[in-house]
């Protein structure tokens, strides 16, 4: 349902040499992949590799200079039409969940925003009080955090309470952007656990920014390695092993290493 | 909040201050001992008495009501031009800071323009195009300090309009609308508030020295500033005219100075409550 061609994106350095020029830094290159419904593709790369520069190009927040998104054979990047039918079906999850939600908002205000994006594009009033309830519920946190401000829950309350934001607007297509990294290894576990009972309940669709390997082995169908801006692997997580290019093989490796010490 | 503005005593002390001051104002008439503009020549300058508790100017007008008639055309006066200011600033900041692009060029780059010149002087030539009157030494005002606020206001908007919860407002396709005004106003409310404050106090000083220099509010009327500038004249034969004006516009500007502080802790429900 998801189609990427040829994206390429660069920034406007800072240090400038001359004046007036515009010397501009290459942060992806070239990176194309399709995407099926109910898929949970991967996206595995280190600090400074484009991953979430990707994820703004998906999430329809940054046009790349070249190359095209497409949405069920729909550009979502040239016409008003196609960023719409992005915007109503695509959601998001960040990976630093203190600056995710309004400090200033309960965390009921904070689900209102993505119930009343559902009510905007279904055109059906909902019950609010009892549909963020519904979806706190639905998260693994009982109705009384409604109430509550950002800063009196944990971190991984407060994630739960994003990622009931996220499905609140009802999209196919959900963007986690390290959802997962700021959290410890017990909540990370759970986290995951949650998310993939949400994808078989609610028939999602995510694709998953990460640099842990473990985590996407753990959730992910599909991989794709992005190594300084390009896309350098794409391959189904079961067959991780068969993965050619010397970056993909060195970061399994590690990985095998660590585990085989453990042992 | 108001638990938390009740556990700030400054909040609390200043804010009842203020309305205390704003009410002897709008009660002046039932308050005043006399008329603010009947003259007793016989009795000029007299000292404090408890028919004229604080004595009587040049004229022989009383002291006490002349002072808290000029409560109005001191605060009410300032008020309008805080919201002025701040009503144009927060605007123009607001689309300058969320929108970048062209309208934040065109916006700023007349910011800049409004700042390389000295606001004081910027005020004067103003007054002298369009004739000494109040309503222009407000329009004055407003539109020499918009700019100064507007700069503010932006740097308030870059800070959070890269924050996740604005992206996520605007990948799910939140109206604008909502963005600007349910998330980023109250993002700046905090500092919107201090500076809305502290411009009271500045404007306050403003008008009054603009009074004091004979440009603002016109002579028979009482305000704090012009009420000043006459005793100015008679500073060496009777210095204690000068007291219950000055001590007043200093009060009430520093009142106006400490509520902003206040209010800023106030606002932020991060503050503990305690």
């Amino acid at each position: 349902m998801l189609e990427l061609k040829n994206i390429s994106v660069s920034f406007r350095s800072e240090n400038q040499e001359k004046w007036f020029r515009t010397t501009r830094t290459q942060v992806l290159s070239d990176i194309s992949f399709q995407l099926k419904k109910g898929d949970c593709l991967g996206i595995l790369g280190e600090s400074g590799s484009g991953k979430s520069t990707i994820g703004r190009v998906i999430s329809g927040l940054l046009k790349p200079d070249s190359g095209q998104v497409f949405l069920d054979g729909v550009s979502i990047y040239d016409s008003r039409e196609g960023r719409k039918m992005l915007q109503s079906r695509m959601s998001v999850v960040f990976q630093d969940y203190t600056t995710s939600a309004n400090p200033r908002f309960r965390v009921r205000d904070i689900l209102m925003e993505g119930i009343s994006a559902w009510e905007r594009k279904s055109g059906e009033r909902l019950e609010r009080c009892k549909e963020s309830e519904r979806l706190l519920n639905q998260v693994g946190l009982s109705g009384d955090f409604a109430d509550r401000f950002p800063h009196e829950l944990s971190g991984g309350q407060l994630q739960r309470v994003c990622i009931a934001r996220a499905v609140a607007s009802r999209p196919e297509i959900i963007l986690l952007d390290e959802p997962i990294s700021s959290l410890d290894a017990h909540t990370q576990v759970q986290i995951m656990d949650l998310l993939t009972e949400l994808k078989k309940l609610l028939g999602l669709t995510y694709i998953f920014i990460t640099h842990e390997l473990t985590s996407v082995t753990y959730f992910c169908d599909q991989v794709l390695f992005l190594y300084q801006g390009t896309g350098v692997e794409h391959i189904a997580v079961s067959r991780i092993r068969e993965a050619k290019h010397p970056y993909a093989v060195q970061l399994l490796s590690s990985v095998i290493e660590l585990e085989g010490d453990k042992s | 909040m108001v638990r938390r503005f009740f556990h700030n005593k400054t909040a609390v002390v200043t804010v009842t201050f203020l309305l205390l001051v704003a009410l002897m104002g709008v009660l002046a008439p039932v308050l005043a001992p006399h008329d603010p503009y009947e003259t007793d020549i016989l009795n000029k300058f007299s000292g404090f008495s408890l028919e004229y508790p604080l004595g009587t100017d040049n004229l022989g007008r009383c002291m006490l009501s002349r002072m808290i008639y000029g409560i109005r055309p001191t605060l009410g006066l300032s008020l309008l031009t805080m919201l002025g200011t701040i009503g144009i600033g927060t605007l123009m900041g607001l689309l300058a800071g969320y929108f970048r692009g062209i309208p934040e060029e065109l916006i700023m780059r007349t910011v800049d323009v409004m700042l390389s010149f000295p606001s004081q002087i910027m005020v004067f030539a103003v007054v002298a195009l369009l004739g000494v009157n109040v309503q222009n030494v407000i329009l004055a005002n407003i539109f020499i300090k918009w700019a100064w606020y507007a700069r503010m206001i932006r740097t308030g908007v870059m800070q959070y309009r890269d924050r996740n919860f604005i992206q996520f407002s605007r990948c799910i396709g939140t109206p604008e609308r909502f963005i600007l005004f349910r998330h980023l106003v109250p993002s700046i409310a905090a500092d919107l508030v201090v500076l809305a404050s502290l411009d009271v106090g500045w404007a306050i000083i403003n008008i009054s020295t603009l009074s004091f220099l004979g440009l603002g509010v016109q002579a028979p009327v009482p305000e704090w500033g012009a009420m000043l500038n006459e005793a100015k004249n008679v500073l060496t034969s009777n210095p204690v005219q000068m007291l219950a004006p000055g001590i007043a516009i200093v009060l009430v500007v520093s009142a106006f100075n400490l509520m902003g502080d206040a209010l800023r802790d106030v606002l932020d429900p991060k503050e503990a409550e305690g």
